[in-house]
């Protein structure tokens, strides 16, 4: 009889399933590109809308920081401290992350509503 | 189109990324000797790691104990020793690619200088005002963005990314933890 062969598991199943978490780098970087899609997307929602002034940068860099936050310790239920602590995983990615969040929402702002 | 110049930053900066990456490579990431030293530094790295672990770990005697930080320490220092030599081979390249973006900006300043290439959606502080993103630019409105702010953004999130997409980026031990103080706190 025919076996079926076994499906390679999506993107979406392997950042959920537990496992994650046992190769250090790896997941750290998981982090870092999850950062960076938090920044263009932030980016491209504060620029379409637009949203302006100061509450803008703090609300990213409050909502970016929280939801990272809430995947490492709530989906994948990761140990921060075994991890290197709080502010290392926080950090993955943060300044690229802030600068591409920043570059996207400008550009935009400026393309769509200042010129 | 009115700001235009911001796309003409933007597209200069991602070509000048890709330059300084293809220099990167030419000069040091093809070479047999810095893959040797990575390589190196990897197998070293994990086997400090694990015999961290297993001291930590094991309730081993107090000789025994001894003996292993003793390995650690040889370990310690030859990982040291090569990341110094992986230092060393970077430079090299290191100054092209500084070159390299010196010439940019300098381009960049020459076509972009006194005009404002994007608006900003908030007012930067006076700080920033006055020494990035409103810097040589005439009048006194803060949301003008001066290409020196954009290029800065570019650079901070342009070339850092594309060398973690094509596995040129630092390790991480180079990058200082921002956050340090906090978890030591909360300890």
């Amino acid at each position: 009889m025919a076996t079926k062969k076994q499906s390679q598991p999506g993107l979406l199943s392997s950042l959920l399933k537990p496992d994650v978490t046992e190769d250090q780098d790896g997941f750290k970087d998981i982090l870092y590109w999850m950062r960076q899609a938090l920044g263009l997307l932030f980016g491209l929602v504060w620029g379409m809308a637009p949203i302006t002034g100061g509450i803008g940068v703090i609300g990213f860099l409050v909502l970016s920081t929280a939801l990272m936050m809430g995947y490492y310790t709530l989906v994948v239920k990761v140990d921060a401290d075994e991890m290197g602590g709080h502010g290392a995983l926080l950090q993955e990615g943060l300044l690229n992350s802030f600068g591409l969040f920043l570059l996207v929402w400008i550009l935009l702002f400026t393309y769509l509503h200042a010129s | 189109m009115q700001y235009a110049d911001g796309l003409v930053v933007l597209a200069i900066s991602l070509v000048a990324a890709l330059l300084c990456e293809f220099i990167s490579w030419v000069l040091i990431y093809r070479t047999a000797s810095y893959r040797a030293l990575t390589q190196s530094i990897e197998k070293t790295t994990r086997r400090v790691e694990t015999m961290k672990e297993r001291q930590a770990g094991a309730a081993a005697a107090a000789a025994g104990r001894k003996s292993a930080s003793r390995k650690i320490g040889r370990f310690e220092q030859s990982l040291k020793d090569s990341n110094q030599a992986l230092s060393r081979a970077k430079f090299q390249s290191g100054a092209v690619v500084a070159v390299t973006l010196l010439i940019v900006f300098g381009l960049l300043n020459s076509l972009f200088d006194g005009k404002p290439v994007a608006k900003l959606p908030f007012t930067p502080f006076a700080f920033i005002q006055r020494n990035m993103s409103h810097r040589g630019l005439p009048g006194d409105d803060p949301t003008d963005c001066s290409m020196i702010f954009l290029y800065m953004l570019c650079s901070l999130s342009i070339r850092p990314n594309l060398q973690k997409l094509l596995g040129f980026a630092p390790p991480r031990g180079a990058t200082p933890n921002m956050f340090a103080g906090l978890d030591a706190k909360n300890k």
